[in-house]
């Protein structure tokens, strides 16, 4: 049965806005302005964490932001209108909005050793190391901020062409296409063997109106989100107008080899996988769990009390490094070896289930199976994200009056107490959205099954071993939300 | 389309309600002894000296029974720090001051069961957001019932995705 699917840019003034070469710059000014404001905030607004607007927004709104609805909605909808690329870009293009062949830099090639996201992986953890120092000091995201939306974007883009940023290194990148696969919205082309018979190709080569496609992506060969920025170059370039923009009920992302066949899954992205969903966990415990020794060892400085600026606020503060080496230790082992050493023992049962011989190889059932993680953790998130939205949420209302420090009250919200939002039905509420998790995991497991084997008995037996996986995994989650967040004793 | 030809039927349906039926047993086991041990007892009064450190409370995971009178005496051993109990919207101080108490206390009858976080209410240096502790009020129906809940979902749903929707 053919799943439902609608165009978007069937809708003209949809179409239209697309078609714009300024499409782009519109959607990413207002962010990048944003970002300028908080960049400010960050280095001369409040130096406690909680009452600077730099960290509230980004640790809390935004991330809430793209775990609750930016991702599960709309994909790669945040890095069309990420103000991360933007400086670069414009650099590199020499102009906000207008086609220019002629552009500046290098212009280098990525190396195809490197055609995958393992650098994103680590660019995550690397952030992830320093996550108590980021989202509890002002001075830590302001550095970040600099570092990820102007120094490091800006060298990428002045030295290698198109978006290779964006599709090869951004640490939230990442995740983004990891998770836009599971979107309700896609980018494909309406008619593959339009395509396929077409030699122009300007959606890759560009066209006389349009870049090639910065992501490095071949739209004719498009069956996943993972990659697709949905920046809507190829919309413009596509002199057959062949591209569409799906609202979709389901889609197999999750289960198909990229580019119809033509590439491979690797196992960057099944680590991606285990980074995210373990992650999911180590973040919960570090930011509500009853464990003292690992909130210690999360706050990798030794800061103990603030300063009014943010200079001295850095020179007050040394690194630990038994600290470091411990978190780091914890987050990098955790989820480059317990987590997926645990999968590994599981895809071992699952291949012992279905039979040793005759069955898919081990490589390639811990591949498939690990994108049953991609709805389990994601849910996972999602809890997260909406507590820390709710129980401090009212602390941007208030730090949204005075950005700067300047005793200013914009808003009359300055004064705001801070007031946890829903507390009584909170768990409830995270209780669902796990819930929610296990039932979508267990109809993932049986699709990526149903992919891999021909026989129903097989499948069967080697979803049961990933099944028992996504309930302990799902008890886990429950026990640090609604639960004591420890192992319960007697 | 693949034709899928059935194979050993019966094999994975007993492994598969074996390990439910043991998961359930456990979790049953568990959750009638947690509302044994809480139906048994008659609500009390329980008095807790509760330290404040940055960033730490200790103890950091208090455990009452529903309808128990709970006393919790807020104790810095720092600088100032402050208690809030989610769910059940209560508050205390301890801010350090000349002539200031060293102390603050909290009384409130535990009629909510579950599971409770709470939290430093004065920003007590950087890590200030993440000093947290947890109240249990058994029996933490939310959590059992959670999992209870994945239990029944992961039965229904295997049956419906694997069995019925093939």
């Amino acid at each position: 049965m053919a799943r439902f699917k609608y165009d978007l840019l069937k809708i003209p003034l949809l179409k239209k806005i697309v078609m714009s070469r300024s499409f782009q710059f519109i959607v990413i000014f207002p962010n990048f302005v944003v970002f300028i404001v908080l960049l400010a905030s960050a280095f001369v607004g409040s130096p406690v964490g909680n009452h600077n607007l730099a960290v509230l927004v980004v640790w809390i709104l935004w991330w809430a932001a793209l775990m609750l609805v930016l991702t599960p909605l709309g994909g790669r909808l945040w890095c069309m209108i990420c103000p991360m690329p933007a400086i670069g870009e414009w650099l590199q293009r020499k102009t906000f909005t207008r086609k220019n062949d002629k552009q500046l830099g290098l212009q280098r090639n990525w190396p195809k050793k490197l055609d995958n996201i393992w650098l994103q992986n680590f660019a995550f953890l690397i952030v992830s190391t320093f996550i108590g120092v980021l989202t509890t000091r002002p001075w830590a995201t302001g550095i970040m901020l600099v570092l990820l939306v102007i120094i490091l974007p800006t060298l990428f883009f002045l030295l290698f062409k198109r978006r290779v940023w964006c599709r090869y290194i951004c640490p939230v990148s990442g995740f983004i296409g990891l998770y836009s696969m599971v979107a309700p919205i896609e980018l494909r082309v309406k008619d593959r063997e339009v395509c396929l018979k077409h030699a122009g190709k300007e959606c890759y080569r560009g066209g006389p109106n349009a870049y090639g496609c910065p992501w490095y992506e071949f739209p004719q060969n498009l069956n996943r989100n993972a990659y697709c920025g949905l920046c809507m170059e190829c919309v413009k370039a596509c002199p057959l107008d062949n591209i569409a923009l799906n609202i979709r009920i389901g889609g197999d992302d999750l289960y198909v080899e990229p580019w119809h066949g033509l590439k491979k899954k690797g196992l960057d992205e099944p680590f991606k996988a285990f980074i995210m969903s373990t992650l999911a966990i180590i973040y919960a415990y570090i930011f509500t769990g009853p464990y003292p020794w690992l909130k210690d060892v999360a706050n990798i400085f030794n800061g103990e009390t603030f300063s009014k600026n943010f200079i001295d606020n850095i020179l007050m503060e040394t690194l630990i490094p038994d600290r470091l080496l411990t978190f780091g230790g914890i987050v990098w082992f955790s989820t480059l070896v317990l987590m997926p050493t645990i999968f590994a023992l599981f895809t071992l049962l699952s291949k012992a289930l279905a039979g040793w011989r005759d069955t898919q190889s081990f490589k390639k059932m811990f591949i498939n199976y690990s994108y049953m993680l991609v709805p389990l953790s994601l849910t996972a998130w999602m809890a997260f994200a909406i507590y820390i939205l709710l129980i401090n949420g009212t602390y941007i209302l208030a730090a949204v009056s005075d950005p700067f420090n300047y005793g200013w009250d914009l808003l009359g919200t300055k004064h705001i107490p801070w007031t946890p939002i829903a507390t009584g039905i909170l768990p409830y509420i995270q209780g669902g959205i796990i819930l929610l998790g296990l039932i979508w995991t267990i109809n993932t497991i049986k699709n990526i099954s149903k992919h891999m084997f021909d026989t129903r008995s097989r499948a069967l037996r080697a979803s049961l071993p990933m099944v028992i996986l996504a309930l302990l995994y799902t008890f886990l989650v429950l026990n640090i939300w609604l639960g004591p967040g420890v192992v319960p004793s007697g | 389309m693949t034709n899928y030809k059935s194979g050993r039927k019966g094999f994975y349906r007993r492994v598969f309600f074996t390990i439910i039926v043991l998961i359930s047993a456990i979790l049953v086991s568990k959750t009638v002894s947690i509302y044994g041990q809480s139906a048994g007892s008659s609500p009390t009064e329980r008095y807790i000296e509760l330290h404040a450190r940055q960033w730490a409370f200790e103890p950091n995971v208090i455990e009452v029974n529903q309808g128990d009178t709970v006393i919790i005496n807020l104790v810095s051993d720092d600088v100032s720090h402050g208690f809030y109990l989610e769910g059940y919207n209560l508050e205390a101080k301890v801010v350090l001051e000349e002539g200031a108490p060293n102390s603050a206390t909290v009384e409130f009858v535990a009629d909510k069961p579950g599971v409770y976080t709470f939290r430093c209410t004065v920003n007590c240096g950087p890590f200030h957001p993440f000093m947290t502790g947890k109240l249990v009020v058994n029996p933490p129906t939310p959590f059992y019932g959670g999992m209870s809940l994945s239990v029944i979902a992961l039965a229904v749903f295997v049956i419906v995705f694997f069995i019925w929707r093939w």
